[in-house]
């Protein structure tokens, strides 16, 4: 862990609440990818983001100095993210905005302007990503954005799902299984085009 | 000749397959035309999930959030502090649980036998193994009997109800994840997953009625088992954890989780059967 990471923690646990902000500025954008990809839209994100660092600023003096505070802060994010989709799920009169409406976007990473046109494209590519996501289960989902779209190994899928790795991996299985036969049904619609880019190919 | 399904295509894709086993599927993808079509409508799959840019985090992001956050820090006291405290109140707790013991021999007038003092820890320390061992025998005869093999569980189960149900398929999900949870935690539930194992009853009495009123009673089954569990685990004494009906409830517990698991898996299994005039249809389309 970074030097000046370590100042910050000693400081806040010395008192000096105001230091945390430097660890939040530095890790807020992992742990918001991870919770917008659980979450699947910008508000959730946010908040699960927010109480992930709050969690952890009240756990920091039982916190391991010899450990890094992203990883840890980051899979505490993850479970917010999951605990919070639960959530929503139970609450039936929760209606967030989506990542495809006009409000409450995530304003995505590029290297360059893109073209009104590349834009409208992409737009579409992630309502229909998301539409497709929807028919997922939040352990599923949590499961298979964790190991595809963040890359983590299924051991710590595991740890943050609470089953076990067999469990985990069936979890990955029935996710990828079932996104499939939903890109089946959009290339049956004709704008799976949209969805599957020839420059995004691994 | 190997034979390769969806499950071994999806691990090779995600890297999850051992190096000896990625082979073989290498070299039958040469081979078999079926399976490397099946294999790259995965990958699409895949590609097309996996392109999600990340979101971007400007300094009005980080200040919103840190505007939110800042008002719930509470300033956090030296972890020394807390040591000295933690061991005053420990010594404290201690002193008063030794004044409680002497007056209670002193009031009733007899001993317990160091003997049967060690006995009865022997005998806590073996029901909370005892509780886990059998959770890890059942995972395990689940793994060696395989998937698909319907003795492995009490039930043979009808996956029809779940797959068209998503939030059926997410209610047992949940369920799955607060029983592991729980069966891997000793001493009285949290607050939190009380509270979770409550809901989940409740959600639990619609879907058991749903399933015997379209007549899937091995659903049903399932789902009423579960219902025990939960019932029981909502109703649990405060103190429970070392006793034998806890036990039992660990047991069953145990028994519900792999029911759970068998379930999910054979409705990804039956799905597979009702699937391949579909995906082979799809597949010219490619």
């Amino acid at each position: 862990m970074a030097k000046d990471e370590q100042d910050a923690i000693g400081r806040v646990v010395a008192g000096d609440r105001d230091a945390y902000r430097v660890l939040m500025e530095r890790h807020l954008p992992a742990v918001l990818r991870v919770t917008t990809r659980i979450t699947g839209n910008s508000v959730d994100a946010e908040e699960a983001a927010q109480e992930a660092f709050l969690k952890a600023y009240k756990k920091l003096p039982e916190f391991r100095r010899e450990a890094a505070f992203g990883t840890w802060v980051y899979r505490i994010g993850m479970n917010c993210a999951l605990d919070l989709v639960e959530r929503r799920n139970r609450d039936l009169n929760w209606n967030a905005v989506p990542l495809d409406g006009e409000l409450g976007v995530a304003p995505v990473a590029e290297s360059h302007r893109p073209s009104p046109e590349r834009e409208l494209l992409d737009r579409e590519a992630r309502t229909l990503r998301e539409q497709a996501m929807q028919v997922l289960t939040p352990m599923e989902r949590t499961a298979f954005v964790l190991r595809h779209m963040e890359e983590q190994p299924i051991p710590v899928i595991s740890a943050a799902l609470g089953v076990p790795e067999n469990s985990a991996r069936q979890a990955v299985f029935r996710a990828v299984g079932k996104l499939r036969k939903q890109l089946m049904m959009v290339r049956g619609s004709g704008r799976v085009a949209a969805m599957v880019r020839p420059q995004e190919s691994r | 000749m190997k034979t390769f399904n969806e499950d071994d295509l999806i691990a090779y894709h995600l890297g999850e397959l051992s190096w000896l086993r990625q082979r073989q599927l290498r070299s039958a993808l040469e081979t078999d035309a079926g399976l490397a079509a099946e294999s790259e409508v995965i990958a699409e799959t895949l590609r097309a999930f996996g392109t999600e840019a990340a979101p971007v985090v400007d300094d009005a992001l980080v200040e919103r959030a840190w505007q939110r956050v800042r008002p719930s820090l509470e300033v956090l006291t030296p972890a020394p502090h807390r040591a000295r405290t933690l061991w005053m109140v420990g010594a404290g707790s201690a002193f008063a649980g030794a004044m409680v013991v002497i007056a209670a021999l002193l009031t009733f007038g007899h001993r317990v036998p160091a003997q049967q003092e060690t006995a009865n820890g022997a005998q806590a320390k073996t029901v909370a193994e005892r509780a886990h061992d059998l959770l890890a025998e059942l995972q395990g005869k689940k793994t060696a009997g395989g998937p698909n093999n319907s003795q492995a569980g009490s039930a043979i189960l009808l996956p029809d109800a779940v797959a068209e149900d998503p939030s059926l398929a997410m209610h047992l999900d949940t369920a799955e994840r607060v029983l592991t949870e729980v069966s891997h935690s000793d001493g009285q539930l949290q607050p939190e997953t009380r509270e979770q194992v409550h809901r989940l009853l409740l959600e639990n009495a619609v879907y058991y009625q749903s399933a015997e009123s379209r007549g899937d009673s091995s659903t049903a089954a399932v789902i009423d088992d579960l219902g025990r569990v939960l019932t029981s685990l909502d109703a649990e004494p405060r103190e429970s954890g070392h006793d034998e009906d806890s036990v039992r409830l660990q047991i069953h517990v145990g028994n519900v989780l792999l029911d759970l698991r068998i379930l999910g898996h054979n409705t990804e299994k039956h799905a597979e059967v009702a699937q391949p005039a579909a995906f082979h249809s799809a597949e010219k389309q490619f």
